[in-house]
């Protein structure tokens, strides 16, 4: 892949810009000699970088796209909203508009707040179950990502020891390790966030285990604790109508951005109507988050969702990618597991704990023009045709070729 | 002598392990052993047997080259502290010149000496690798056989020493040639665009060399150094 401009504006960016690109685009969180430094243009499963490499895509913008880059409905309603403006010293009628939507579609919402990203309100989230139920303690899974606010960032800088005094942990599945953590903090625990299921990066994803969720939610009940559901990174990918429904369980809150937008720039946090006093006394606001054109992104997002049985879509796509690609890495001698759910999955290769065979095997995808990333867990486009699949894979099957040969 | 490392001392604590460790590459076992670091109750940093600084005067050597040490032991032991003093100039002139590869080769030995130092003492750093259940990083510079491999040891903490060809990490840096890892000993990379340009390459497991960056950038901070 040719990469020189991408090069050139890094070294301008480092100048600028600390570290030149940060958080999880950082190029040293993926595969910093591969991967390109900037894009330039995308359409449906493809984008292109600043050096006109063209990328058949499995991260979405890292989710933040669902139905393929600058899809035609959605990019539709936002220019019919740029028309008329987006921010303004009132919120845009299309806010009513998407909390009735997502009230109407999330079947244990009664209210609805929305934000610009799933950071906004994960902490907003935990601040209105501390305010409800007047306890200090929140618990999480260990190494679940909810966001970059000091009380579960996974970087290193900026915090101090009381960011996370409040905050404990237990292993993903391990309902004793939770148990233990509520009766231990009896009636100091406010709330319990948890995702979907495990999706931590550098690591095989983990589905729950049998009556997890059940369990989860019977002992929230039990403890009095809000059962939080962080649905950031899969709302949209699991069910149209929030994962809390493909898993069989029901939040008290939960949070959504990344796909709910298709790329414009919106969270929101649903929740039941025990809640809503509490919302109402935990401040919230943000200068631009009354932004009508992601409003108009997220109502056609949704819309195209449900329509399209658009979740049902990426989970079948996702399953005959993953099973295809698994017997490719067979044919190989390489023991690849696709791990989590399959419209969002993560690569694992057997004995591969440190992560060089599959860095080895995503770097040769990446000479080819696919961009498989080894850390984090991939995203199955809805742009992605069977036929794209297909190539894909044959693509896929050269570059495990290419890397066994190395 | 865990006790007398506190976040004060913990900078100039580090600087001397920098040294010794510079001294292990560059120079004979004999004379590397005239470098051996304390701290003494007193506060005072010692090399060897009998030379014996204070803190400021350390910095003075470290930062300038030269400071006077306490006096009385030229007098009492003069061989242990003339070697220690010898030695001590030799890993200076090394980190002025890093002309030679075995100078380059104790600069890096000695950055890794220092880092580990904040590792095992520093009070943020010495939790950086909490959730890891792995902890052993390799260091090579590309066409060169030697390697550098440091873990956590137990009780012992983390420790540099030299990567056999058994030994196994969770995560290895490899610098492009030499002159990238000397400019790395000196704290003169940018890590950032390093990775860019293939001037640094990380692989296996990149948390762990995430927060070996973090501590590395808290010790670079922190720690005095020639010429500063």
């Amino acid at each position: 892949m040719k990469r020189i401009k991408s090069d050139l504006l890094f070294q301008n960016a480092n100048r600028v810009i600390p570290t030149g690109i940060y958080g999880h685009m950082a190029p040293g969180a993926g595969l910093p000699l591969d991967f390109p430094h900037f894009c330039s243009s995308g359409k449906g499963a493809r984008f292109t970088d600043v050096d006109g490499n063209e990328w058949m895509d499995f991260m979405c913008g890292f989710g933040a796209v669902l139905h393929g880059y600058r899809h035609e409905a959605i990019e539709q309603a936002v220019q019919k909203q740029r028309e008329l403006g987006s921010v303004f010293n009132q919120p845009h009628f299309l806010m009513v508009e998407l909390a009735e939507k997502l009230v109407e579609l999330i079947d244990f919402a009664d209210w609805a707040v929305f934000a610009k990203n799933g950071s906004d309100l994960t902490t907003w989230a935990i601040r209105v179950a501390r305010e409800k139920t007047g306890r200090e303690y929140i618990i999480k899974a260990k190494g679940a990502y909810h966001g970059v606010d000091a009380w579960c960032d996974p970087g290193m800088g900026g915090r101090i020891s009381s960011d996370r005094e409040f905050v404990l942990e237990f292993e993903w599945n391990n309902l004793h390790q939770l148990e233990s953590l509520l009766v231990n903090h009896s009636n100091q625990v406010a709330a319990v966030i948890l995702t979907p299921y495990h999706h931590a990066s550098f690591g095989p994803s983990e589905l729950p285990s049998v009556g997890f969720w059940k369990n989860v939610e019977m002992l929230c009940k039990q403890h009095d604790a809000a059962l939080v559901l962080d649905d950031v990174r899969c709302g949209w990918r699991l069910d149209d109508s929030g994962s809390h429904n493909y898993f069989g369980f029901c939040p008290d809150l939960a949070i959504y951005s990344k796909a709910l937008g298709n790329g414009y720039a919106i969270s929101a946090c649903v929740g039941k109507d025990k809640f809503r006093t509490s919302a109402a006394d935990v401040f919230l606001t943000g200068s631009c988050w009354n932004d009508a054109y992601a409003f108009s992104a997220a109502l056609a997002s949704l819309q195209i969702s449900r329509e399209n049985l658009v979740a049902k879509s990426v989970l079948e796509k996702g399953k005959y990618f993953c099973s295809k690609l698994e017997e490719v890495g067979q044919e190989y001698g390489i023991k690849l597991k696709m791990t989590g759910v399959p419209s969002m999955p993560y690569p694992w290769i057997e004995g591969d704990e440190d992560l060089y065979q599959i860095q080895g095997l995503c770097k040769f995808a990446a000479a080819e023009g696919l961009y498989f990333h080894p850390h984090h867990n991939w995203f199955i486009s809805n742009a992605l045709s069977y036929e794209d699949l297909d190539q894909a894979l044959f693509i896929a099957k050269k570059a495990l070729g290419k890397f066994v040969e190395q | 002598m865990n006790d007398l490392i506190t976040s004060k001392t913990l900078p100039l604590w580090a600087a001397a392990r920098s040294i010794y460790g510079c001294g292990v590459e560059c120079l004979s076992a004999k004379n590397s052993q005239s470098l051996v670091p304390r701290i003494l109750p007193s506060g005072e940093f010692s090399f060897g047997t009998s030379l014996i600084f204070s803190p400021k005067s350390f910095v003075k050597v470290i930062e300038g080259g030269f400071a006077l040490p306490k006096i009385r032991y030229f007098l009492t032991a003069p061989t242990g502290t003339f070697r220690s003093v010898i030695n001590l100039a030799r890993v200076g002139k090394a980190y002025r010149s890093a002309s030679q590869i075995k100078e380059i080769h104790g600069m890096l030995n000695g950055s890794l000496e220092a880092i580990c130092c904040y590792l095992n003492h520093h009070l943020v750093a010495k939790k950086a690798f909490d959730d890891e259940s792995s902890r052993t990083l390799t260091f090579e510079i590309k066409g060169m056989q030697r390697k550098w491999l440091i873990k956590m040891d137990g009780s012992n903490g983390w420790q540099v020493g030299a990567c056999s060809s058994l030994d196994r990490a969770s995560a290895c840096l490899a610098f492009n040639d030499i002159e990238v890892a000397k400019n790395a000993a000196l704290g003169a990379l940018d890590s950032w665009l390093s990775l860019t340009n293939a001037e640094i390459i990380l692989s296996g497991r990149i948390p762990l060399l995430d927060k070996f960056g973090y501590v590395s950038r808290i010790a670079q901070n922190e720690v005095p150094r020639p010429g500063r």
